[in-house]
C-alpha cells in the first residue's frame, strides 16, 4: 500500500510539473441567492487540469496554463459556469442554485456523488431536517415511515429495545435481511445481538445503529435495488443505507458551532380500564390473574347481607399459602376483615414520564485546503418504565486536508458510548412468562382492578422474597422485578474511516479507504434470588467484541469521448473481515442477596464462541452518458468467501440499468405542464453467503452434561443436529425493477415511481430436514422467495406565495412477498416463533403467514362447540393469518411562514394480521373499558354443537372470553393491523436575521416536537390502545406478533438550536 | 491509461494475496468428528434415552389415566407438533449417536458399549413403532437421503430383537474397557438381563400378531432363565439431586417442586383407585402421591367442579372431582378436563416420593418446596422385576406359556411393593418413611399381605381368563407408575384396565391407537403421508375399532 501511495504522489508530482504556467486569475464566487460568498466551488482552467477550491470567504487565485480560454466553475446544488477569460485577470461569478429537482445529486454506491437523473435505479434520500432533534435515540425509529420501500418496526416502546428494518421486502427464509449500514464510506456493523431468543428475553437486545446519533448525521441515502447496491456485494442484498455523518461531510468555510439542546416527556400509551368489575372469576371474587369477579357494588352487596364471596374480604397476603410469607406479614393476616376496593391507577402509577434529552455540540470550519469538524453528542432517554434508561455519549472528529495538489486525505474518528438499562423482557402470553424467563412487563397490563399494585409491599421483610396477591405466590411483583432484576448493557464502540484520493491524471483518479468497526459489547443479566423464576438467583454475562476491517481501492476514470457520449469507469478491489468473538459466563445459585459477582454464586458455567469470515470482491463499473438523455450504467462484481468449501467460494453477479429522460431527448415534448419525464429500468444481482462453519460436520461437547447420585460428573459427545453440507454454494438474488420520475406542473408535483420484483433463487436456507436422517437442520441452495412491489413517491409544493409554503410528500410502498417453493419436499418451514404458532414459509402462500392452533370447524365452516358449550380446537395448525401489510402510507406536510415552520407527518397502515397477547390477555381476563358489558348475562357462542345443530348452549361471560376466545387457542389473538397514526408533528421557529444580529449567535431556532402522537389500530377493540408498531419475536424474520414486551411511546418536547 | 490499469491491478493483486484469510471452515468452537470418544458418546445416549423415555411415557400416563390429560377431546390431546421433540430425540440424538458409537466401538475393542447402545437402539425403535405404527428405519440416519422411506412395524420389531441378540453377544465378548453405565455400572449379567426382558416386552407386546412366535420366544426366555427377576437387576435411571450446573434431578419433580408449585395435574381415577376402590388404601398410595393439602376444599375458586354435578354419562360408582373420596385432599383432575389454572399450585397432589424423588405424605399436609423430599433423585422405573412377572403372568393366561398366573400375580405384586419401599428408603427421604411407619405402628409386611390377599381374592373369585387378565392388568397398572410406554401398550392390546374413568366430554372421539406422525417428519419428508386420524392402529393392535375408549 505505501508503495503504491508514494507512486501516486510521483506521479501526481510529475504530472503537475508537466504543466508551464502562465497567467493569474483570481476573483469572487458568491451565490445568486443571498449575495453571499461562496467556499468550496471548483475553479478548472477548461481542458486542464489545473484548478483550485474557493476559500472561506469565496475568493479564489488560479494560474491559468496557456492556452486555456474558458475557466469553469463548479459546486454542487449549484449550475455550473463557463466563462471566457478574454483578456481578464480578475473574474468574478455569480452562482446560480440548480431548481431542478431531477438534477440533484445523490450518494450513492462507494460514495460516488451523481446526478439523480443518471440513474437507472431508485435512490431515496433523507436530509438531517428529518432526522436532526427527534426525541428519539434510535436512527432506526426516526427514519420510520419516511421513505417509501423501507419498512420499520420497532420490538417495543421501552428503551433500547431493537429495532427491525427490511428494505423491499424479505430475501431469504432463515438468513439476515437486515440492511447493510454503511458509515462515512465503511461498513458499520448494525447487528442485534441478542440475548437470546424470543422467550429467553431476547427483546432486551439493542440494534447496534443505536450507536449513531441522529443529530450528527448530514444525510441519509437508501439504496433499495441491487443494482443500486451490487458493489456492496453480498451485503448490499438487502439494501444500503448511507449514512454521511457531519464529520464526513465537513465544507470549507468559516467556523461555526451549534449546540443543541432538547427536553422531551416520554410516556407509555395504556389501555382504558373499566371500573366496575373487580378481580375472580365466574362472576366469584377471588385473587386471580383474571378479573372475572363481580362488580364492586355486587360484591359490597353480598358482603352487607353476609353471603358467600370467595377469598375476599382477606389481605391477599393472608391467604398466601406459603406459611413462612404469612408469617412475615402477620399484619396483613390480622388485617382482616380487609376492605376491597377499585384502583383505578393502579396500572398507571407503575408507568413514569421519562426525560429525553439530547445535547449536542458541533464546531466546524476550514479553509481553501483543509476543513474539520468535531462533534460531541451526549443523549440521555429514559424510559417509561422505571429504571429503563440510555445514556449515549458520541465524541467525533472529521478532518479533510488537501496533502498537496491531488492527494485529499479525508479522515474520521468516532467514539461511542452506549449504556442501556432495562429491566429484563420477554415474552408473555397473558400468565407470567415463557421458558422460565423473567419479563417486567409479563404481568402488569393485566392487573386485576382491587390490586394494589403500588400500594402493597412486594418484598418479604425477612428475606427480601417477591411477594404478591395470587395464593401460590406464582406471580412475580413488578415492582420487585424493577428493584432487584435488570439486564443492562454497555457498549464502548471506536469507528474510523480513512480515505486517500489522488488524482493521478486528468479525469483519472484513486481512492484507498480503510474503516476500522470495532465495540465491545457487555450484556449482564442480574436476577437475584427470591424471584419466581431463577428462584436461587442467576447472573449472566456476555462480552462480545466485534471487530470489521474494510478495505477499499478504487480506480475511477472519465472521458468524453465526443460532444455526445461521456465515458466513465471505476474498478475496484475490496476485502472485509469480520470477527465475533464473545465470552460468556452463567451463574446460578446466589449466595449474598443483593451481590452481583461470579464468585457471589455456587454454580459458574463459562463458554466462548467465536465467528470470523473474509471476503474479497473486485468489482467495476461503467457508466456512459449519451447527450445528457441516454446513460446507461454496468456493473458487476465479483466475490471470494472464506464460508464455503474452495471448489465454490467465487461467485460473479452483473447488473445493469438504463435512465431515458424524454424530455430532453424530444425537443418538444418538455411543457409547463410535463417538465420533466425520466424512465428507468435496472436489473441487478447479488450473492449471499451462508454463516461461517456451515460446510462440516461439528461434535458437540458438554462438559458438565449430568451429575450422577454419586457425585460424578459426566461428560459428552453428540453428533451436531445441524448436518454440515460441503457443496453448499453462495446464493443468487435477482432484481428487475422499473421505475418513472416526473416533474408536473412548473415543478409543483413531483413523482417517483417504483415497481421491482425480486426473486431470490437457490436460497440459502438453514433448512428443516427430516430427524429421520439423523440430523434437524442443514444449510442447503433451495427454495424460492418472490417479493413483488411497488413504491410510489409524491412530493409537491401546492401553495407557494411570498412568505407562504406548504410542501407535501406522499410515501406509498406495497410489497408482496410469496415463498414459491421450498424445494422438493419441504412443505413448511418455521421461519419464528413456536412451531405450533408461528411465522411459517408455505410455498404458494404469502411469506410468513401465521399459523397456529384455530378452532375446529365443520364442512360448511361454522365453529364447532364442545359439550360444555365452548369452542373446540382443530387437531392440526391452521394458517390464521398474513402478517404483511397490504401498504403502508405516510404523508408529510410542512408548512411555512416567515421562520415559522408547522410539520405533521401521518401514516396508514393496511392490513397485515396481527397476534396480540396483550389484546388476549386484556379482554381475556376482563381488563378493557371493552369488556364493561353486563356480565350476569349468559353469551352463545356462534357455531355448531358436535352432531351439527346450531350452538343453544349458555355460558358464562368467563367461559366466553377466557375459556374459549382469547386464551384457548390462538385463533381469536388474531387481529387485523390497520392503523391510522400521527408519527410526528413539530412547530418551530427561525429567529429573524434582524433580531438575531443583535445577539451574539448567528442563527437561533426553537422547535417543539411530537411523536407517535396519537394512533388507532381500527379494527381491534379500541380501549386496548394497542399499537401495531411492536415486534414480540425481536428482530429478525418474524413478523406480526406483540407479546407484551411493551405498550407504546409517546415523546412530546421541544429544542433550542443556537449557532455561534 | 493502461499503464495505470497494470499498476493498480497489481497492487490489488499483492494486497489481496497479502491479506488471503480465505482458509476459516473449520469451526474453531467446537470438537471435530475423528475426536470422538466412544465413552463420552455413550453418556449422551444414555441421557438422552432418558430423555427419551420420560417423553414417551408422558403422553401414554395420560392416555391411560395415570396422569390428567388436559384437552377436552382426543383429537385435540396431541398434536403433530407434540411429538417433534421425541422424534427429533430419537433419530437425531439417539439413533445417530448409536450409529457413530457403534463404528468407534467396533473398530476399538469396545463390545459392550456397543451392546447397550444396541440395547437403547431396539428399545427405541420399537417404541416409535408402538406410537406411530411405521416409521423410517431402515433407510434412516443417512445424510444421503433427506426423505428416508417408512419400513413396517413388524419388520423394526424384527430388527430390534436381531439387535438385542447382538447385544447379548457383545456382554458375553471380552472388552478392552467398561463404560461409565447409569444403570447397572458394567454389570453385563445384568445387562443380558435387560435385553432379555426387553426382548419379552416386545414378544408380548405383539403377541396379537404373532402368537405363535410370541409363545416360542417367551418360553425359550422363561427356560434360559435371565430375565430381570429381582430388584438389583432393575433397569431404572437414576437423577440425583444435584439443581444445577447441570440440573440432574428428575424431570416430574424439577417441574413441580418450586416455591410455586404447579405442575402436573394427578389424575383422579388413578388416585381413587389406589387410596379407594379396594375398600383400604393401597400401601404404595403415600409414595406415589404427595398431597399438599390433606382437606378437601371448598373454595370454588380453587376447584370450580366441587358446586358440579358428574356429568350424565358417568357410571353411578365412577369418582369425579373429589368424587367418593374420603375427606382426604387426593387433588387432582377428571379425564380430559380443559379446564384453565386456577391458584392451586400449592393445593394440588403432586408427585410423590417413588418414582419422581419428591416428598413421602406423612400426612404433614405442607406445599411442595424447591428442595424438598429426596429434591429430585427420582428414577425411570424402565423395567422393573414386577414388570417381568405381570408381563408372563398376561402371556401365562393369554399365551398359556410356562408359569402359573396366579403365582405369577402374587410375586409382580410383592416384587412392585418391595422395589417401591428398597428405592424409598434408598433416598434421604427414607428416615421419613420409618420414622411415619414408626408414628403410625404401621407394619409395612401386614400391609402388603392385606393388599396382596384382597388381590388373590379378586382373582380367585374371577370366572373366567378375560376377568383374571383385567385383574392383573389392574395390578400391572398400578405398579407401572412412572412407566406409561408398558400401561399405553397393554392397553391398547388388551382393553385393560377395564371401566376407566370417561372423558368429561360425552362424546371425546375415538381413543388414540397410535399419534399423527410428528410435524417434523409430515412436514419436511416427501416420503411421509400423515395420518387422516388417530384411530389407525400400529401392527401389534389388532383390536376392533372402538376397542378402547
Amino acid at each position: 500500500m505505501k508503495r503504491l501511495l508514494l507512486l501516486s504522489a510521483l506521479w501526481a508530482l510529475i504530472v503537475c510539473s508537466m504543466y508551464a504556467q502562465d497567467r493569474v486569475i483570481s476573483g469572487k464566487i458568491i451565490s445568486s441567492e443571498d449575495n453571499s460568498p461562496l467556499p468550496g466551488v471548483n475553479v478548472l482552467a477548461k481542458g486542464t487540469t489545473t484548478g483550485v477550491v474557493s476559500d472561506s470567504e469565496g475568493k479564489y487565485k488560479l494560474n491559468v496554463p496557456e492556452g486555456a480560454t474558458k475557466l469553469v466553475f463548479s459546486f454542487v446544488g449549484f449550475l455550473t459556469q463557463e466563462v471566457e477569460i478574454g483578456g481578464r485577470t480578475t473574474i468574478d461569478v455569480v452562482l446560480t442554485p440548480d431548481t431542478k429537482q431531477l438534477s440533484e445529486v445523490v450518494v450513492t454506491a462507494q460514495g460516488i456523488v451523481r446526478e439523480k437523473r443518471a440513474l437507472g435505479y431508485a435512490v431515496a434520500t433523507v436530509n438531517q431536517n428529518a432526522i436532526a432533534d427527534r426525541p428519539l435515540a434510535d436512527v432506526g425509529r426516526v427514519l420510520q415511515g419516511k421513505i417509501a420501500g423501507v419498512n420499520i418496526t420497532q420490538t417495543s416502546g421501552v428503551s433500547g429495545t431493537g429495532t427491525n428494518i427490511t428494505i423491499r421486502g424479505y430475501s431469504s427464509i432463515t438468513g439476515s435481511v437486515q440492511p447493510l449500514f454503511v458509515v462515512d464510506g465503511v461498513p458499520f456493523n448494525s447487528a442485534t445481538n441478542s440475548r437470546g431468543s424470543f422467550v429467553e428475553g431476547g427483546q432486551a437486545a439493542p440494534s447496534r445503529f443505536l450507536d449513531i446519533d441522529p443529530n450528527n448525521i448530514e444525510n441519509v441515502s437508501v439504496l433499495k435495488g441491487l443494482a443500486a447496491a451490487v458493489l456492496y456485494g453480498d451485503q448490499g442484498r438487502n439494501g444500503v443505507i448511507l449514512i454521511t455523518t457531519k464529520n464526513a461531510s465537513t465544507k470549507n468555510k468559516p467556523a461555526e458551532i451549534t449546540l443543541t439542546q432538547s427536553v422531551f416527556g416520554n410516556t407509555a400509551v395504556l389501555p382504558v380500564y373499566q371500573n366496575t368489575y373487580i378481580g375472580g372469576f365466574q362472576q366469584n371474587a377471588g385473587y386471580f390473574f383474571s378479573n372475572w369477579g363481580p362488580s364492586l357494588n355486587e360484591y359490597l352487596r353480598r358482603q352487607e347481607l353476609g353471603l358467600a364471596i370467595g377469598a375476599f374480604p382477606s389481605h391477599p397476603y393472608a391467604v398466601l399459602q406459603d406459611a413462612g410469607l404469612r408469617a412475615a406479614f402477620a399484619d396483613y393476616v390480622a388485617n382482616n376483615p380487609y376492605p376491597i376496593d377499585v384502583f383505578p391507577n393502579n396500572v398507571r402509577d407503575f408507568f413514569r414520564t421519562g426525560v429525553v434529552s439530547n445535547t449536542s455540540l458541533n464546531l466546524n470550519g476550514g479553509n481553501g485546503t483543509t476543513s474539520y469538524n468535531v462533534s460531541v453528542g451526549y443523549n440521555r432517554e429514559q424510559g417509561y418504565i422505571p429504571n429503563n434508561d440510555l445514556a449515549r455519549l458520541s465524541l467525533g472528529l472529521g478532518a479533510r486536508t488537501q496533502v498537496i495538489k491531488g492527494v485529499t486525505i479525508n479522515t474520521s474518528f468516532n467514539f461511542i458510548n452506549t449504556d442501556v438499562k432495562t429491566p429484563p423482557l420477554n415474552a408473555g402470553l397473558g400468565n407470567n412468562t415463557l421458558n422460565g424467563f423473567p419479563s417486567v412487563l409479563a404481568n402488569v397490563m393485566y392487573t386485576p382492578r382491587n390490586i394494589d399494585l403500588m400500594g402493597l409491599p412486594f418484598e418479604s421483610p425477612v428475606d427480601n422474597r417477591s411477594v404478591y396477591f395470587r395464593s401460590p405466590n406464582d406471580i412475580p411483583n413488578p415492582r420487585w422485578i424493577l428493584k432487584y432484576y435488570s439486564t443492562p448493557s454497555i457498549t464502548n464502540r471506536f469507528f474510523t474511516s480513512n480515505s486517500v484520493i489522488v488524482d493521478l491524471a486528468e479525469n483519472l483518479s484513486v481512492t484507498y479507504r480503510v474503516g476500522l468497526d470495532t465495540y465491545n459489547e457487555r450484556q449482564e443479566a442480574k436476577f437475584n434470588k427470591g424471584g419466581v423464576d431463577f428462584v436461587n438467583g442467576a447472573y449472566f454475562t456476555r462480552d462480545i467484541v466485534n471487530t470489521i476491517w474494510n478495505h477499499d481501492i478504487i480506480m475511477s476514470y472519465s472521458k468524453p469521448l465526443n460532444e455526445k457520449l461521456t465515458l466513465a469507469g471505476k474498478l475496484g478491489a475490496n476485502m472485509r473481515n469480520d470477527r465475533y468473538d464473545e465470552q460468556s459466563v452463567r451463574s446460578v445459585n446466589q449466595l449474598a442477596f443483593g451481590l452481583m459477582r461470579h464468585n457471589n454464586f455456587i454454580d459458574n458455567a463459562a463458554s466462548s464462541f467465536t465467528q470470523e469470515q473474509t471476503r474479497i470482491g473486485i468489482y467495476g463499473e461503467v457508466t456512459a452518458d449519451y447527450k445528457n438523455f441516454l446513460y446507461a450504467n454496468f456493473a458487476a462484481r465479483n466475490d471470494w468467501t472464506s464460508t464455503v468449501e474452495i471448489e465454490n467460494r467465487r461467485i460473479f453477479y452483473p447488473s445493469g440499468s438504463v435512465s431515458f429522460i424524454p424530455t430532453t431527448a424530444f425537443e418538444g415534448l418538455q411543457s409547463s405542464m410535463l417538465n420533466e419525464l425520466k424512465i428507468r429500468a435496472g436489473v441487478g444481482t447479488s450473492a449471499g453467503f451462508p454463516t461461517p462453519y456451515s460446510t462440516r460436520n461439528i461434535l458437540n461437547q458438554n462438559s458438565r452434561a449430568f451429575l450422577d447420585a454419586a457425585g460424578n460428573v459426566s461428560q459428552t459427545h453428540t453428533v451436531d443436529n445441524f448436518l454440515g453440507n460441503p457443496n453448499l454454494k453462495p446464493e443468487l438474488i435477482t432484481e428487475y425493477e422499473l421505475g418513472v420520475e416526473s416533474k408536473l406542473f412548473n415543478n409543483k408535483i413531483g413523482v417517483d415511481l417504483t415497481w421491482y420484483r425480486r426473486e431470490t433463487t437457490n436460497l440459502i436456507t438453514n433448512t428443516p430436514i427430516d430427524p429421520a436422517t439423523g440430523y434437524t437442520n442443514t444449510a442447503i441452495n433451495i427454495g424460492k422467495i418472490r417479493n413483488t412491489g411497488v413504491e410510489l413517491a409524491v412530493n409537491a409544493t401546492p401553495i407557494r406565495k411570498d412568505d407562504f409554503s406548504w410542501e407535501t410528500v406522499f410515501n406509498f410502498s406495497r410489497n408482496v412477498p410469496i415463498t414459491v417453493e421450498l424445494g422438493g419436499q419441504l412443505t413448511e418451514v418455521v421461519v419464528a416463533g413456536f412451531t405450533n404458532l408461528g411465522n411459517f414459509a408455505v410455498p404458494g402462500r404469502p411469506f410468513n403467514i401465521i399459523k397456529g392452533n384455530a378452532f375446529l370447524r365443520d364442512e360448511r365452516g361454522n365453529r364447532v362447540v364442545g359439550g360444555n358449550g365452548l369452542y373446540l380446537s382443530d387437531p392440526t395448525i391452521r394458517e390464521l393469518g398474513n402478517p404483511n401489510p397490504a401498504f403502508n402510507t405516510s404523508w408529510i406536510n410542512t408548512l411555512n411562514y416567515k421562520g415559522l415552520s408547522f410539520n405533521l407527518m401521518l401514516e396508514y397502515r393496511h392490513g397485515g394480521a396481527l397476534y396480540s397477547s396483550t389484546a388476549g390477555a386484556l379482554l381475556g381476563r376482563g381488563l378493557t373499558k371493552d369488556t364493561e358489558f353486563d356480565r350476569s348475562l349468559t353469551f352463545i357462542l356462534p357455531g355448531v354443537k358436535q352432531d351439527g345443530s346450531p350452538n343453544d348452549i349458555q355460558i358464562t361471560a368467563a367461559d366466553y372470553h377466557f375459556n374459549s376466545i382469547y386464551f384457548f387457542g390462538d385463533e381469536g389473538r388474531i387481529f387485523d393491523g390497520s392503523t391510522i397514526r400521527i408519527r410526528e408533528a413539530s412547530l418551530s421557529y427561525n429567529l429573524p436575521k434582524n433580531l438575531v444580529s443583535k445577539t451574539p449567535f448567528k442563527g437561533v431556532s426553537v422547535s417543539l416536537q411530537g411523536n407517535n402522537i396519537w394512533y388507532r389500530a381500527i379494527n381491534i377493540p379500541k380501549y386496548l390502545r394497542l399499537d401495531t408498531d411492536n415486534l414480540g419475536l425481536g428482530v429478525g424474520n418474524g413478523l406480526g406478533f406483540e407479546f407484551l414486551t411493551g405498550p407504546a411511546s409517546r415523546r412530546f418536547g421541544g429544542t433550542l438550536r443556537l449557532n455561534f | 491509461m493502461l499503464k495505470y490499469i497494470k499498476v493498480f491491478s497489481l497492487t490489488i493483486g499483492l494486497v489481496l494475496f497479502n491479506s488471503c484469510k480465505l482458509d476459516l471452515l473449520d469451526n474453531p468452537n467446537a470438537v471435530t468428528l475423528n475426536n470422538a470418544s466412544p465413552g463420552f458418546l455413550l453418556n449422551r445416549i444414555q441421557l438422552d434415552f432418558a430423555t427419551f423415555f420420560n417423553q414417551a411415557s408422558d403422553p401414554g400416563m395420560r392416555l391411560t389415566r395415570m396422569l390428567n390429560q388436559g384437552q377436552a377431546i382426543y383429537a385435540n390431546a396431541y398434536t403433530p407438533q407434540s411429538f417433534d421433540g421425541l422424534w427429533t430425540n430419537a433419530y437425531a440424538n439417539i439413533l445417530t449417536d448409536v450409529k457413530a458409537l457403534i463404528e468407534v466401538a467396533e473398530r476399538s475393542n469396545l463390545p459392550v458399549h456397543a451392546g447397550i447402545a444396541r440395547v437403547i437402539r431396539a428399545y427405541v425403535v420399537a417404541t416409535m413403532v408402538d406410537y406411530f405404527g411405521e416409521v423410517p428405519f431402515s433407510e434412516a440416519i443417512d445424510p444421503n437421503n433427506f426423505n428416508p422411506k417408512t419400513d413396517s412395524g413388524e419388520s423394526i420389531y424384527q430388527a430390534a430383537i436381531a439387535d438385542l441378540d447382538r447385544a447379548i453377544a457383545n456382554f458375553g465378548a471380552s472388552a478392552a474397557a467398561l463404560p461409565t453405565d447409569y444403570f447397572y455400572r458394567g454389570n453385563r449379567d445384568n445387562w443380558i438381563r435387560a435385553a432379555n426382558t426387553i426382548k419379552l416386552k416386545l414378544l408380548l407386546t405383539s403377541r396379537l400378531a404373532n402368537p405363535a412366535a410370541s409363545t416360542a420366544g417367551i418360553n425359550a426366555l422363561i427356560a434360559g432363565n435371565r430375565l430381570i427377576s429381582t430388584g438389583a437387576q432393575n433397569m431404572a435411571f437414576r437423577y440425583s439431586s444435584n439443581l444445577a450446573n447441570p440440573d440432574s434431578r428428575h424431570p416430574r419433580y424439577a417441574g413441580q417442586y418450586s416455591p410455586t408449585g404447579g405442575g402436573d395435574y394427578q389424575s383422579n381415577f388413578y388416585m381413587w383407585t389406589l387410596v379407594e376402590s379396594k375398600g383400604f388404601p393401597d400401601p404404595r398410595a403415600r409414595f406415589y402421591f404427595y398431597r399438599q393439602v390433606t382437606r378437601n376444599t371448598t373454595d370454588v375458586n380453587e376447584l370450580r367442579c366441587i358446586t358440579n354435578q358428574p356429568p350424565p354419562h358417568y357410571p353411578a360408582d365412577m369418582p369425579y372431582c373429589f368424587g367418593t373420596f374420603a375427606n382426604l385432599g387426593y387433588w387432582g383432575r377428571d379425564h380430559l378436563s380443559n379446564e384453565g389454572i386456577p391458584p392451586d399450585g400449592l393445593r394440588r397432589t403432586a408427585w410423590g416420593l417413588y418414582p419422581a424423588g419428591g416428598r413421602f405424605d406423612d400426612d404433614r399436609g405442607q406445599p411442595v418446596a424447591l428442595i424438598a423430599g429426596a429434591q429430585g433423585a427420582g428414577i425411570h422405573p424402565i423395567m422393573m422385576s414386577s414388570f417381568t412377572d405381570f408381563m408372563l403372568a398376561e402371556a401365562a393366561l393369554t399365551l398359556r406359556t410356562t408359569g402359573n398366573p396366579r403365582a405369577l400375580l402374587e410375586s409382580a405384586i410383592r416384587k412392585s411393593m418391595a422395589d417401591v419401599r428398597s428405592y424409598a428408603l434408598s433416598t434421604i427421604e427414607g428416615s421419613v418413611v420409618t420414622a411415619f411407619e414408626t408414628a403410625r405402628g404401621i407394619n409395612w409386611d401386614n400391609e402388603v399381605n392385606r393388599y396382596v390377599n384382597r388381590v388373590l381374592a379378586l382373582y380367585d373369585a374371577a370366572t373366567n381368563d378375560d376377568q383374571r387378565l383385567d385383574i392383573v392388568a389392574r395390578e400391572y397398572w398400578i405398579a407401572l407408575h412412572g412407566n406409561g410406554i408398558e400401561a399405553y401398550n397393554m392397553y391398547r392390546r388388551t382393553g385393560k384396565p377395564s371401566n376407566m374413568q370417561p372423558a368429561l366430554e360425552a362424546n371425546p372421539g375415538p381413543f388414540i391407537r397410535s399419534f399423527f406422525y410428528p410435524a417434523v417428519f409430515a412436514n419436511r419428508n416427501a416420503n411421509a403421508k400423515q395420518k387422516a386420524n388417530v384411530e389407525r392402529p400400529v401392527f401389534w393392535d389388532k383390536n376392533p375399532a372402538g376397542f378402547v375408549r
